[in-house]
């Protein structure tokens, strides 16, 4: 909010608001602004307080604070904390609104030394580093919740539990918006938000507005579970110039981040600069490299009313991923961090599925602010550039994964019809004695490649073109997204008066993007063709059929080309929302609304030989009318207890994925695709009080009319085919409660309770159809899936922590937690809850539960230390600035290294029909890391 | 300003030590030409002395064998199998992995580490691989194959032994040989090498030398060549010589196997008709000489009006003959329409109820197919019967009979058409046997059939009457 008056109070000592006083009985709201005396910037996280009256606040992002039912008559007002100096400000309540304006603090001696303390290191939690892709499981594992807020829940949520696969809620991380400037990041696609695509960039990246679950926000509609805004605008960073140095043993070992800002000069102009690198040649995940870059530019003019901002960034990176293996495979390698990704080439650890990413993004905004009341910013944002996730892939070769089912020793008790455990001794004795054996062999994969001498017939289309050589039976290969998004986003905000604030904002985005496979390696061969395997073995002899482009068949291609799949996804979204925020004594409350077009087209390149009228061309317009409609209030009991409902409706597009049954093959789409519908209610208490500050929350959500379409191969032999399992009309429920306490109970030590307990489960029962890759005629198979009451796999739906943390007054601080992570389900595989799938078992038997049961992974306790300080260095060294300061940031998780926390799992979507048997294709695990820390070190001039 | 420059300097030197993670890996050398040379003991042939009956028996000899791939999986034709030899025999590897010749292309060298492993029997073909735990044979399971089955250098040149049908025996079990001078039986022309993988796993075709001794080509329904049509000349097929249950099967790696290009056994035999062939019997069974006939089908026997092993032919010199097909494996399926070619030679022509009958073997008939009509010869009964055995199975057409008694088609009816009568016989097999005759005149066709107790016209299906 940028409400300001014009009176702006310069503070001494002891300062004097005078309102005409009428009567003590009547209370009234205090609202104000603090700002940095030195550096103009708002003041955040200072603390005010009433201490005749005991109320406390904190102010916001943008150093707002607001009191409510403060009594008539005279009040002390004091500001401090750790950033600023304790000053006591007198104001005289006589009225129901009193606004005092903008106050300026200063900070205390050491406190720019004080402020690094609030900072959290937001270190290593950056996206999953792991890949599920060959299971057709969704990756939706990693917490969105990933930056600072006041709130303690939200913290807690974000940092401790963030670590463990905690889901806010239970919902999607598409489930928070993201704007940069004024522009919507979440992906096109999906609606997810990647911190990716800023990563290393910590220092320019703040969260300016950050709510939580549906308290508005003054940006936009928001999500489910709320909204960041993070202001990256060269005038807005702090004049700084600050180094950091970390070292971690997560995802990376080493990161390096230079920022140099200039603040807002008195040209009008600002610019900040950063760069950083974070790079490991191991992760903790053995075989996971970490090669990133990172780059951030800003300049701003600022000129009368109005604000230019050009700001540019991108995080180009390069990391090898882990992936989720069975409990087999994790005993037989004796470690929980088991990584069949990676094997030795030429003495060194090659891994292959590597993510490479750069999606670069250059924002133009500008803001006018007429006047105190109104604020407009545009914004016009272009971001593009690729992501590509490598994988192996082969041609009528044997799969060279080293997990692959049929190596491990289960395969000879389950996938035999005479089931013989002394094999099975043998290969477990065999890959015991030889751990190489777990991991990849890419020397088998050059030397099979190097022997396989073919001729390829009518090469590339030419009649009589016959090209020899040595034909890749394997390669690397990269799935790749092309993207080209334009954005353009407007939004006003104008306070009507005292009490109503308005909203209101338009945004189009227009995206292309390109999604292909291309060989990223030959592993030593001269070629590979452009065939579908799997059709060339369903359809022996049947040329045309195999071909993955009949436009161009017989394609001979070599690194860098493009092979099996090339489309094009058209996106074109627009939406209008509005708000409007009532703030009085007694009660807040909010209206907001938005409404729009989510519509996309997909546009094939190859003319698929199975699919050869369906594939190639630009198909019809997928269009859905979105909205939502979003409502609460707050009712302040008094200045410190408030009581809070909030609710909302609306309806979602389905994404592309779920929209296309199979995109990479063919345009053809689900039936009667549908948006999604949610309802959401929230409502709970606060407790803002000195030395207590407290959350109880409770919600409740119903989404349905949800669509999931997962794929995967499927190699039972009635099968041997890429199927696409459409789930439609998908309901789901979540329901939960959240509880936050944090209690001061010596001026230097707090203790912090936090609990989430919810239920996420599905609600009724619904059909998929399983269509075939492969089968270019029958209709698909249908079932109904007996889903109802099981859990949605949304992390632990049982989190709590406990923790204590003592504020030196020597500017450091320590903290210590204890968590307790429970009821953590394994997703749930919709083929295992089927008539077909039981069939013949005796309902009741212990056949028939093991295939229904759903897992509940093993609950876990772990404990974290976190250490900070910060060092005036002119103290030691009087030739240095004061403004020069040290900060270091500590922190050990999972301290008493706890190696068996499995953070989630899903079963496998391929079930074994024939025997029933869920041990030929056992679910998949992931773990927490063991004993993990980083250290910051940051020195600040 | 000074600041920045600090900035701008360390972070130009932190940059540059950009080296920290590599990038790209260096391929490993070719290693195709490696030979590890181990020392090598023990044979295939002492391997295979050691299975007495059909019972899996261990090697517990710790030999290694070298031996040359002379057989992988690369056609799918073999499905996780190898077939090796070493000079003193040909074995079958069982290793429990698809798509083998990645590793084990034919004429890779590998060398064999036989302890641990088990020889066995399937079908009475030897093989080496492990057994369950009902002690049936299975393949080396995949993460153990790399410890027994040790790759030696590449290329090895695979020579097969030449053999002639007539030399097949048990020593050449696993052996890739090669057949001069053989064709594919006359009644697989036209199939495919095998059915497709949804019908059957496999199929068995015949390939026969000029004098009409034969082997089994035995085909996966899995390979890829398995829709392609076999080829229909004469000329060399090489193969792993096996055995199923006592019937010798040759399988093929792929098609570059067989080169049939020349002309078929027979190629110059004359054809000759059906009369010429009529008027070699002179009252006694007669031994066909080298001839073939053309002729076109003119029974039907989707209507069970013609003995199920009988096919009643005629030829453009107007004369028709029956065709008896006799013994298991020689069913006829020739259709009505269909355009054979049958190689008479040294087939007997004997007689059958007073009519010609010729013993034939589906394996000499080529069946060219197509929907061939015969028009019928169009004449009185008086005429039919004046000279019924020159009309013997051919098609004849008697306007404006009727037939006597009502009823239905079943047994024995008199048609008339005022010229004279005929017995008209439908069995009561027939598709249309429960029909009512027609109480008005009509036309009648069909095949004028000799029998002893009275010639007789059998209709083939209603379509015969209008």
């Amino acid at each position: 909010m940028k409400l300001k008056l014009p009176a702006v109070l310069l503070l001494a000592a002891t300062q004097t608001v005078v309102a005409s006083a009428q009567n003590n009985r009547q209370t009234s709201l205090v609202k104000g602004r603090l700002f940095n005396k030195i550096t103009k910037q708002p003041a955040n996280d200072v603390q005010i307080i009433f201490p005749g009256l005991k109320l406390l606040t904190i102010t916001d992002g943008e150093g707002n604070f607001n009191f409510s039912q403060v009594p008539y008559g005279t009040q002390k007002m004091v500001v401090g904390g750790n950033t600023v100096k304790a000053d006591t400000i007198t104001i005289v309540i006589s009225k129901d609104l009193v606004d005092v304006g903008d106050i300026q603090v200063t900070p205390s001696e050491n406190g720019l030394v004080a402020t690094q303390l609030t900072q959290i290191p937001t270190i290593a939690i950056e996206d999953a580093n792991v890949s599920v892709d060959d299971d057709g499981v969704k990756g939706s594992a990693v917490s969105g919740l990933l930056t600072a807020s006041r709130d303690p829940f939200v913290n807690t949520a974000s940092f401790t539990f963030g670590q463990y696969r905690f889901q806010a809620r239970g919902y999607d991380r598409n489930a928070q918006q993201v704007l940069v400037n004024g522009m919507p990041m979440n992906d096109v696609e999906t609606g997810d938000a990647s911190w990716n695509q800023w990563g290393g960039l910590n220092d320019a990246f703040r969260a300016r507005n950050n709510t939580y679950g549906l308290t508005p926000s003054d940006y936009t509609f928001g999500g489910m579970n709320g909204s960041v805004y993070f202001d990256a605008t060269a005038a807005n960073q702090r004049k700084q110039t600050r180094i950091t140095y970390s070292a971690t043993n997560r995802q990376y070992k080493n990161r390096l981040m230079l920022t140099h800002s200039s603040g807002l000069m008195k040209n009008g102009w600002a610019y900040s600069l950063s760069v950083s690198k974070r790079w490991a040649n191991e992760g903790y995940i053995p075989g996971t490299f970490y090669d990133a870059y990172s780059y951030y530019a800003g300049v701003s003019k600022v000129w009368k009313k109005h604000q230019f901002n050009l700001t540019t960034f991108g995080a180009p990176t390069r990391r090898g991923k882990g992936t989720a293996a069975t409990q087999e495979a994790y005993d037989l390698a004796g470690s929980h961090f088991y990584n069949p990704n990676w094997g030795y080439q030429n003495g060194e650890k090659r891994n292959a599925k590597v993510n490479e990413y750069f999606q670069p993004v250059v924002i133009a905004n500008y803001e006018y602010k007429p006047s105190d009341k109104t604020d407009w910013n545009t914004t016009i944002g272009y971001q593009f550039g690729k992501n590509k996730n490598s994988t192996l892939d082969w041609y009528n070769a044997q799969d060279p994964r080293p997990d692959y089912y049929k190596n491990m020793p289960s395969y000879y008790v389950n996938g035999l019809t005479n089931p013989s455990p002394d094999l099975a001794d043998q290969v477990r004795a065999q890959l015991e004695a030889n751990p190489s054996q777990m991991q990849l062999d890419w020397n088998k994969l050059y030397d099979a490649n190097s022997v396989n001498y073919e001729t390829i017939h009518n090469a590339n289309g030419i009649a009589g073109n016959d090209v020899y050589g040595r034909r890749a039976m394997y390669i690397v290969a990269n799935d790749v997204d092309d993207i080209k998004k334009f954005n353009f986003s407007s939004n006003l905000t104008h306070s009507l008066n005292e009490h109503i604030i308005l909203y209101t904002g338009i945004t189009f985005i227009t995206q292309r993007t390109e999604s292909y496979k291309e060989v990223a390696d030959l592993l030593g061969a001269d070629f590979y063709v452009n065939y579908n395997q799997f059709a060339s073995r369903d359809y022996p002899g049947k040329a045309d059929v195999y071909q993955n482009d009949l436009n161009n068949p017989n394609r001979i291609v070599k690194e860098g080309d493009k092979y099996s799949y090339d489309y094009i996804t058209h996106f074109n979204k627009g939406w209008w929302w509005g708000q409007a925020a009532f703030t009085y004594n007694k009660f807040d409350f909010f209206v907001a609304a938005n409404a729009g077009i989510n519509s996309f087209s997909r546009e094939g390149l190859y003319r698929n030989g199975l699919f050869p009228n369906t594939s190639y061309g630009k198909g019809a317009t997928e269009s859905f009318f979105i909205y939502g409609l979003k409502g609460g209030a707050t009712y302040k009991i008094n200045g410190r207890n408030y009581l809070f409902v909030n609710a909302s409706a609306g309806a979602d597009a389905p994404t592309v994925d779920n929209t296309y049954i199979s995109p990479r093959t063919r345009g053809n789409v689900v039936d009667n695709p549908t948006t999604q519908k949610y309802q959401t209610v929230e409502g709970g208490y606060l407790l803002k009080a000195p030395n207590i500050n407290a959350r109880v929350v409770g919600y409740a959500t119903d989404i349905k009319d949800a669509t999931d379409i997962q794929r995967f191969y499927n190699d039972d032999p009635n099968v041997q085919s890429f199927v696409n399992f459409v789930s439609q009309h998908v309901n789901s429920r979540y329901v939960g409660t959240e509880l936050a306490v944090d209690v001061k109970v010596m001026p230097t030590l707090n203790l912090i309770g936090v609990a989430a307990v919810g239920q996420a489960f599905y609600t009724n029962r619904p059909t998929i159809s399983s269509y075939k890759d492969n089968d270019t005629t029958s209709n698909p198979t249908t079932y109904t899936v007996y889903n109802k009451n099981y859990y949605v796999a949304a992390g632990p739906q049982s989190s709590y922590t406990a923790g204590a943390r003592y504020n030196s007054k020597k500017y450091w601080w320590a903290g210590i937690n204890f968590n307790y992570f429970d009821r953590n389900y394994v997703a749930a595989a919709p083929i295992r809850r089927t008539v077909d799938a039981v069939d013949g078992l005796v309902p009741g038997s212990p056949e028939w539960n093991e295939v229904l049961n759903q897992e509940k992974l093993p609950s876990a306790f772990t404990v974290d230390l976190s250490f900070g300080t910060s060092i005036m260095l002119h103290k030691w060294l009087k030739q240095i600035p004061r403004s020069t300061i040290l900060s270091i940031n500590a922190g050990v998780s999972n301290l008493l290294d706890n190696q068996d926390v499995v953070t989630g799992g899903f079963e496998q979507l391929r079930f074994d029909f024939t025997n029933g048997n869920i041990g030929k294709f056992p679910s998949k695990y992931f773990y927490g890391f063991g004993r993990n820390y980083f250290v910051n070190v940051s020195l600040r001039f | 300003m000074k600041r920045f420059q600090l900035a701008l300097c360390v972070l130009v030197s932190a940059l540059s030590f950009t080296s920290c993670v590599k990038k790209n890996f260096d391929a490993p050398p070719d290693s195709s030409n490696y030979d590890p040379n181990l020392p090598t003991s023990g044979s295939l042939a002492k391997a295979r002395a050691l299975l007495a009956g059909t019972v899996a028996v261990p090697i517990d000899s710790d030999w290694t064998i070298s031996a040359t791939v002379i057989a992988d999986d690369r056609s799918g034709n073999l499905y996780k199998q190898i077939v090796v030899d070493d000079g003193t025999t040909g074995m079958t590897l069982l290793l429990e992995a698809n798509n083998l010749y990645g590793n084990y292309p034919v004429g890779r060298k590998i060398y064999l580490k036989t302890k641990g492993l088990y020889i066995g029997m399937y079908g009475g073909l030897p093989q080496i691989g492990m057994i369950d735990e009902t002690g049936s044979m299975i393949g080396i399971p995949s993460t153990l194959i790399g410890g027994h089955v040790i790759k030696g250098d590449f290329p090895h040149p695979v020579i097969p032994d030449t053999v002639s049908l007539n030399d097949l025996n048990d020593g050449l079990l696993n052996r890739l040989i090669y057949i001069k001078d053989v064709e594919f039986a006359g009644s697989n022309l036209g199939m495919s090498y095998a059915q497709p993988s949804a019908i059957a796993s496999g199929t068995s075709r015949t390939v026969e030398d000029c004098a009409g001794n034969t082997i089994t080509l035995r085909t996966s329904g899995y390979a890829n060549f398995q829709p392609y049509i076999v080829p229909s000349g004469k000329g060399g097929i090489a193969g792993i010589y096996t055995t199923y249950n006592g019937t010798p099967q040759l399988i093929l790696r792929d098609t570059t196997d067989v080169t049939m290009y020349g002309e078929r056994c027979g190629a110059n035999t004359p054809f000759i008709t059906i009369d010429s062939m009529q008027k070699m019997y002179t009252g006694a069974d007669a031994v066909m000489p080298t001839a073939k006939i053309s002729c076109i089908v003119i029974s039907d026997r989707a209507n069970g009006n013609t003995t199920a092993s009988n096919v009643i032919v005629q030829d453009a010199s107007g004369r028709g003959v029956v065709m008896y097909f006799s013994g298991s494996g020689n069913t006829p399926t020739y259709d009505m329409g269909d355009s054979l070619v049958v190689d008479i030679t040294a087939m007997t022509l004997t007689t059958y109820q007073g009519g010609l009958e010729l013993k034939a073997n589906t394996s000499k008939v080529v069946n060219y197919k197509g929907n061939h009509a015969v028009t019928p010869l169009s004449i009185s009964l008086d005429d039919l019967n004046a000279s019924f055995i020159t009309y013997q199975s051919t098609l004849v057409e008697i306007k404006n009979a009727t037939v006597s008694g009502g009823g239905t088609y079943s047994g024995n009816k008199t048609l008339n058409d005022g010229t004279s009568t005929i017995s008209l016989y439908t069995t009561s097999a027939a598709g249309f046997a429960s029909q009512p005759v027609p109480t008005t005149p009509m036309t009648y066709r069909g095949i004028a059939t000799p029998y002893t107790n009275g010639n007789e016209i059998k209709l083939r299906n209603l379509n015969d009457v209008y």
